[in-house]
C-alpha cells in the first residue's frame, strides 16, 4: 500500500522516503504540538498535547482545564487511518479536538467540542507575540547510553482569541486577558511505555537528569517587550553546565532573552543563573512565589520576580498522559478515550498527580524591571534542599 | 537545519508534524552533499511542433535551488535557467522566474516561466492529473559500488494533461489540454551531480536507461530500465540491483482512489537509435505485468528536449552546486547536426554522458496515445 501523502508533493523531504514512512523504524518517534493558554486572572488554564507517532500510527491527544479548583482531564487516542491523499500530521484531529498551524511560527488554532462528561469545549486562537526560542543544542535525554534519546525542541509565547466554555461559564478570549505559550518537539521519545525495557540509568529515564537536591524550573515569561525562556534542571553541589541541555554531567541549562516577532532584533543566550529563592503555600508544598536572577552571554543580569496568580492557577500535565503507563506512544485500539478530574481545594489529593516539590505548570504574574508580565513556570524539586527546610 | 550566527532557528517548516529525522526541516539524514528534492515534467504538442519540459531541484546540504526550463518550438530550444540560495525556505518553489505551485495534492500543479527582457520564452501551464501517481515498488532505490553511495532514492511520477500557453519569441501558443508527465524524486543521486567529483565511475552503474511514462484513456503507464552490461544483463533486477542484473520496475495506474497499481515485471525493447545510440528513432517495447498480460508499445518521437538545456550535464549549470543568482538563457539550432551532437556531447565529465528527452506518440494495437521517453547513459 502507498504512503504517499500531500506532503510528498513538497520540497521537504529529510530522507530518500515519503514524509509519512520514516526511515528510522523506532516506535518512540514523536512529532508533537503543546500549549499552555492562561487566564491572566488566574481563573482558568487550558492546555493539551498533540503527538504524532508515524511509526506506531497512532495520534493521541491530551487535554486540561483547570477552572476554579478542579482540574478536567481529557486523554484521547486513535489509529491513524488512511484517508487519501490527506496526511493525519497536518490534520490534527483526534476525536472532539482539533489543531490546525495557520501561519507557521505566528498562529494555531486549537478547539475541543463538548462531547466529554463535562460539556467543555473551546476554541482557541494564538498569535505569536515574541520571536520564536530554539534551544540551542538539542536536548540530550538523561536516560540509557544503549537507547538515547535526541529532542530538538522550541517554544513560542503570544496571545489568545477565542472562547471557553467550562461548569456553565463562557470566557470570550482576547490578547488582552490571555497570555500563553506553545512548543513543538519532535524526538525518539522514551516515553513511560519504554522504562522497562532498559536496564537501569542513573539519570533516570526523563528528558531531564533525575536525582536529589534537583530544582527542575522551565519557564515561559513575557512582557510586552521582552521575554524569557529557559530550561534549568539545577543539582545543588554539582557542576553546572552553562547553555546547553546535550550534557547531563549535574546541571542542565539553556535560555533566551527575546523580542517581539517583527524585531530585527537578535536573541540574546542565557547562560547561567544565581539568586533563586521559592516559596511554598503555607502547610502545603504548592508553589506560591519565586525569584531568579538570570545572566546573558554578556555578563548581563535580569532580575525577575514571580507569584502564582491563584492558589490553584495550576495545571498537572499527568492529566494529559505524561506518568501514565498507557499513554504517549501505547496503542489502545483505535480508538480510547479517558477521562478524569483532580480536586485542587485539598493538598492532601496532590499525592496522586503531583507529589514533588512546587509540583506543576505554573501560572505567575511576573515583575521584571518595572514591567509586568504573565509567565508560565513548569516547576518540580526533589529534596534534599535544605536551604527550604526540606531535606 | 537553518543557523543564524551558529544559533539553530527554527523555521516555518517546523511548526508542522512533518519531521522525518530528529533534526530541524533544513537539515536532511546524513551528510552527502548529493541530495536532492526535485521536480520535472515535460509536455508537448501531437504534431510534433511545441515541447515544454522542466526542473526544478532543492539541494538543503549546499542550500540551493536551482529550475531550467526548455521549449522546443521551430527546430529551436530555448532553454532558461536560474539559481538561488535557500535559507529556510526550502519548500518555496520559486527560482528566478520559474515557479511550480501545488494547486492540489497529486491532481493539479501550475509551472510558470515569467516573461522577462532579453528572454525568448516564458508560459504558464495547469497540468490536470486525473489518475494515481507511480511510484517505485522499493521503499527506496539503494545502489552502492565498492565504497560509494551511488543512489539513495525514491520516485513517483504521474501522467496528465497541460493547458495554458506557451509564448516563443513573441508568438503566443495555445497549450489545450496537451499530454504530459511529471515526475517527483528526492535523496542521494549521483547523475548528473558533480558536488563533490565522484570517484571512479562505478561498473555497475549501468547503461542505456529508459524511462518513460504515457497516458492511455483512463491509465497511467510508467516503467524505468536500466540496462547493465556483462554477462548478466539478461537477468532482470529490481531498481535496486547491484548485482549486474538489469534493474526494472514499472506500474500502471487508473484514476485517483480506484485500486492499486498494476505492478509491470519486465519491459523488452525493440528499438532503433540514431545519433550513437543517443536519440530514438522509435519501435516497440513489450511490457510485462505481474498478472500475465503483455502490452505491445510502439514509440514514435515527435519532438525532443536536449535535457543539458535543463542543466543535465551542463558545463556550466551544475545540479547541486552552489549558485545563488546564476541566470542563463541558450537558444539552439537543433535543425544543425553539429548543434545536437554538442548538446549531446559530454563535455561536462559527468557520470552520464547525456540526457534526452522525446515526446512520443505511444500505440497500442488500435489505441494512440502519448507519453515521454527519457534516455541516458
Amino acid at each position: 500500500m502507498t504512503m504517499l501523502t500531500e506532503l510528498d508533493e513538497h520540497f521537504y523531504h529529510q530522507t530518500p522516503s515519503p514524509v509519512d514512512a520514516i526511515r528510522d523504524s523506532d516506535p518512540r518517534f514523536v512529532d508533537q504540538h503543546w500549549f499552555q493558554c492562561m487566564d491572566v486572572e488566574g481563573r482558568w488554564i487550558v492546555g493539551a498535547n498533540w503527538p504524532v507517532w508515524p511509526n506506531s500510527g497512532i495520534i493521541e491527544n491530551g487535554q486540561i482545564i483547570v477552572h476554579g479548583d478542579t482540574q478536567y482531564n481529557l486523554r484521547y487516542s486513535s489509529t491513524i487511518q488512511p484517508d487519501g491523499y490527506r496526511s493525519a500530521r497536518v490534520n490534527q484531529r483526534v476525536g472532539p479536538a482539533t489543531m490546525e498551524v495557520i501561519d507557521p511560527l505566528r498562529t494555531a488554532r486549537f478547539t475541543l467540542a463538548a462531547d466529554n462528561p463535562w460539556g467543555v469545549s473551546y476554541d482557541l486562537t494564538m498569535d505569536t507575540w515574541l520571536q520564536p526560542v530554539q534551544t540551542r543544542t538539542p536536548i540530550a535525554f538523561a536516560g540509557s547510553p544503549s537507547l538515547p534519546g535526541v529532542l530538538p525542541y522550541f517554544e513560542i509565547m503570544g496571545r489568545w482569541t477565542g472562547e471557553l466554555n467550562v461548569d456553565g461559564q463562557t470566557y470570550e478570549v482576547n490578547h488582552e486577558n490571555t497570555w500563553g505559550q506553545r512548543d513543538r518537539c519532535w524526538a525518539s521519545l522514551g516515553g513511560e511505555r519504554w522504562q522497562g525495557w532498559v536496564g537501569p540509568m542513573p539519570g533516570g529515564t526523563g528528558v531531564s537528569p533525575r536525582g536529589g537536591g534537583r530544582i527542575h524550573w522551565h519557564s515561559h515569561i513575557q512582557f510586552d517587550d521582552i521575554g524569557f525562556w529557559w530550561w534549568m534542571d539545577e543539582f545543588l553541589g554539582k557542576p553546572r553546565l552553562g547553555g546547553t541541555l546535550a550534557d547531563n554531567r549535574g546541571g542542565h541549562f539553556d535560555g533566551a532573552v527575546t523580542w517581539p516577532i517583527d524585531d530585527a532584533r537578535e536573541q540574546i543566550r542565557i547562560v547561567d543563573f544565581t539568586d533563586i529563592d521559592i516559596a511554598t503555600q503555607p502547610n502545603t508544598k504548592k508553589f506560591q512565589a519565586a525569584q531568579i536572577t538570570l545572566i546573558d552571554e554578556y555578563g548581563e543580569e535580569y532580575a525577575l520576580e514571580f507569584e502564582i496568580l491563584k492558589p490553584n492557577a495550576t495545571r498537572h500535565i499527568r492529566g494529559e498522559g505524561y506518568g501514565q503507563p498507557r499513554f504517549l506512544g501505547g496503542w489502545q485500539g483505535d480508538w480510547h478515550e479517558e477521562y478524569d478530574k483532580y480536586d485542587l481545594s485539598d493538598f492532601a489529593n496532590y499525592k496522586d498527580f503531583a507529589p514533588q516539590l512546587w509540583d506543576g505548570e505554573h501560572a505567575v504574574r511576573c515583575r521584571y524591571n518595572g514591567r509586568e508580565g504573565i509567565g508560565h513556570m513548569e516547576m518540580s524539586g526533589t529534596p534534599p534542599l535544605p536551604q527550604w527546610g526540606f531535606v | 537545519m537553518h543557523r543564524d550566527e551558529g544559533v539553530t532557528v527554527a523555521t516555518k517548516l517546523d511548526d508542522y508534524a512533518i519531521h522525518q529525522i530528529v533534526e530541524n526541516m533544513e537539515q536532511v539524514e546524513g551528510r552527502n552533499p548529493r541530495w536532492v528534492d526535485e521536480l520535472w515534467f515535460h509536455t508537448g504538442a501531437t504534431d510534433g511542433s511545441l515541447s515544454v519540459a522542466g526542473h526544478m531541484g532543492v539541494y538543503p546540504a549546499t542550500a540551493t535551488m536551482d529550475a531550467a526550463v526548455s521549449v522546443a518550438h521551430g527546430g529551436k530550444q530555448y532553454d532558461v535557467r536560474f539559481g538561488r540560495r535557500v535559507a529556510g525556505d526550502r519548500d518555496r518553489r520559486e527560482v528566478g522566474g520559474i515557479s511550480a505551485d501545488i494547486l492540489d495534492p497529486f491532481r493539479a500543479w501550475r509551472f510558470r516561466l515569467e516573461p522577462a527582457d532579453g528572454q525568448a520564452i516564458s508560459f504558464d501551464l495547469e497540468f490536470a492529473l486525473p489518475n494515481q501517481p507511480m511510484e517505485v515498488a522499493g521503499p527506496v532505490q539503494h545502489r552502492r559500488d565498492g565504497r560509494q553511495l551511488i543512489w539513495d532514492l525514491y520516485q513517483y511520477a504521474q501522467t496528465g494533461t497541460a493547458s495554458g500557453s506557451v509564448t516563443v519569441e513573441g508568438e503566443t501558443i495555445a497549450v489545450e489540454g496537451t499530454v504530459g508527465a511529471r515526475e517527483r524524486s528526492w535523496g542521494v543521486r549521483p547523475v548528473f551531480g558533480q558536488v563533490p567529483h565522484l570517484g571512479r565511475p562505478p561498473s555497475s552503474i549501468g547503461s542505456h536507461s529508459l524511462w518513460l511514462a504515457a497516458l492511455t484513456t483512463g491509465f497511467s503507464w510508467w516503467f524505468w530500465r536500466i540496462e547493465a552490461d556483462g554477462a548478466h544483463s539478461g537477468a532482470a533486477g529490481a531498481l535496486n540491483d547491484d548485482t549486474g542484473r538489469t534493474r526494472f520496475d514499472g506500474c500502471g495506474a487508473g484514476p485517483h482512489g480506484d485500486g492499486e497499481p498494476v505492478r509491470f515485471t519486465s519491459a523488452v525493447p525493440s528499438l532503433t537509435f540514431e545519433s550513437d545510440g543517443k536519440r530514438l528513432r522509435g519501435g516497440t517495447v513489450e511490457v510485462h505485468d505481474w498478472d500475465g498480460g503483455v502490452h505491445d508499445l510502439t514509440l514514435k518521437p515527435l519532438s525532443t528536449i536536449y535535457a543539458k538545456g535543463l542543466g543535465y550535464g551542463h558545463p556550466d549549470f551544475r545540479h547541486i552546486e552552489y549558485k545563488d543568482g546564476v541566470s542563463q538563457m541558450e537558444t539552439h539550432d537543433t535543425t544543425d547536426a553539429a548543434t545536437r551532437a554538442r548538446l549531446l556531447d559530454n563535455d561536462s565529465g559527468h557520470i552520464n554522458p547525456f540526457a534526452i528527452e522525446h515526446f512520443c506518440e505511444v500505440t497500442m494495437g488500435e489505441l494512440t496515445s502519448y507519453g515521454v521517453v527519457r534516455l541516458s547513459i
